[in-house]
């Protein structure tokens, strides 16, 4: 007898990514199109994924070591992890956002603005820190209900953070201006 | 392991798969020409996108899940293949499922919103073949990064997510453009 089995994996992913995809599809598209209308900065809106991505990154990290941790019945000190994941992601935003705007404006030729990398750093961070301890509920939750917080997490994550991203972004262009 | 070094590991992997990213974004903005001219498509490449990350992302959390629970163990063969094997059965069955979904969605929305379409007969083969292939690639790919950090007592948890996304959005926009040129 095996631990994991297809069915179970099956069943519990098909339902969770059919919601990722519709929120993908429906979310991710129809919300950067209208963003493109009247927020006419390309540069910014290139590297938006980017930063983004470090922030899915750290967030799928959290939640698989999370899972690991819910499976084996032990903690990794909880409390102490979660401060120290929010460190290292603003920490490793940084350095990516600003590796970003150096290569831009040696590409651009220009310097862009430097609010261009404050609001890269904001949304970044406005998003991990608030998709942490949703992760956090996400897995535990999933846990608690029987099923497998590793085929949940991910892609409930992924399909929030999408959403997340975007809201975080129009916010920080609203708080730093451009 | 001290709390230290796992912040260091994964400080070291965000750091390098958001630069990997960059160059990431650069070739996939010389693909957008291609993918706009053929309408459906643009609607349909974030989601498959997205469905590779998260089938590979969930696949490795369950195979980092297994190497603390001790079922994962490269040590036993015998044992660990079983594991895999359920894993692989319902990673196949995922991979071909989903993208039909996405496929007949995107041709949905298109009609809806009056983009145009070029049409479900293209749609779902490019979603399915571009899938099947990069789940093939994937899934060594994790078992592959899962086996090598593990056996240099790196926790796999710290990585394997990140690097699995990375290659992940990579070799997923390669057979995407693979597929388009051959079949739409």
């Amino acid at each position: 007898m095996s631990y994991y089995s297809a069915k179970k994996i099956v069943k519990e992913s098909l339902g969770i990514e059919i919601i990722a995809v519709t929120l993908g599809i429906l979310g991710g598209g129809f919300l950067s199109m209208g963003i493109e209308t009247f927020l006419a900065l390309p540069i910014l809106l290139a590297f938006v994924p980017i930063i983004n991505g470090v922030g899915g990154n750290l967030l799928s990290i959290f939640g698989t070591r999370l899972t690991s941790s819910l499976h084996a019945g032990f903690t990794r000190s909880s409390k102490k992890d979660f401060f120290a994941f929010a460190a290292v992601g603003l920490a490793a935003l940084a350095v990516v956002a600003l590796t970003i705007y150096v290569t831009s404006s040696l590409i651009y030729g220009e310097f862009t603005s430097v609010r261009m990398l404050l609001i890269l750093i904001l949304s970044g961070g406005l998003q991990v820190c608030f998709l942490l301890p949703v992760t956090a509920a996400v897995a535990i939750i999933a846990f608690r209900m029987g099923a497998d917080p590793d085929n949940i997490v991910i892609p409930m994550m992924t399909a929030l953070s999408d959403v997340a991203g975007i809201l975080f972004l129009l916010l920080s262009v609203r708080l730093v201006g451009l | 392991m001290k709390v230290g070094s796992h912040f260091l590991q994964i400080f070291f992997i965000l750091i390098l798969c958001g630069l990997l990213e960059i160059v990431a974004g650069r070739n996939l903005g010389s693909m957008d020409s291609l993918f706009m001219s053929l309408p459906g498509l643009i609607i349909m490449v974030p989601p498959l996108l997205g469905l590779r990350g998260n089938l590979s992302g969930s696949f490795a959390s369950r195979l980092g899940s297994g190497v603390h629970l001790g079922i994962i163990d490269f040590d036993n063969r015998d044992q660990t293949w079983r594991e895999i094997y359920e894993n692989l059965k319902a990673g196949l069955i995922l991979t071909f499922l989903l993208p039909i979904v996405i496929a007949v969605f995107a041709h949905l929305v298109c009609m809806a919103t009056g983009l145009g379409s070029i049409g479900m007969v293209k749609l779902i083969p490019i979603a399915i073949s571009t899938s099947l292939c990069s789940w093939i690639l994937l899934t060594i790919v994790t078992i592959a990064v899962t086996w090598f950090f593990t056996k240099r007592g790196v926790d796999p948890d710290n990585v394997t997510t990140p690097i699995v996304a990375t290659i992940g959005d990579f070799v997923t926009t390669g057979f995407l453009f693979l597929f388009t040129m051959v079949i739409a």
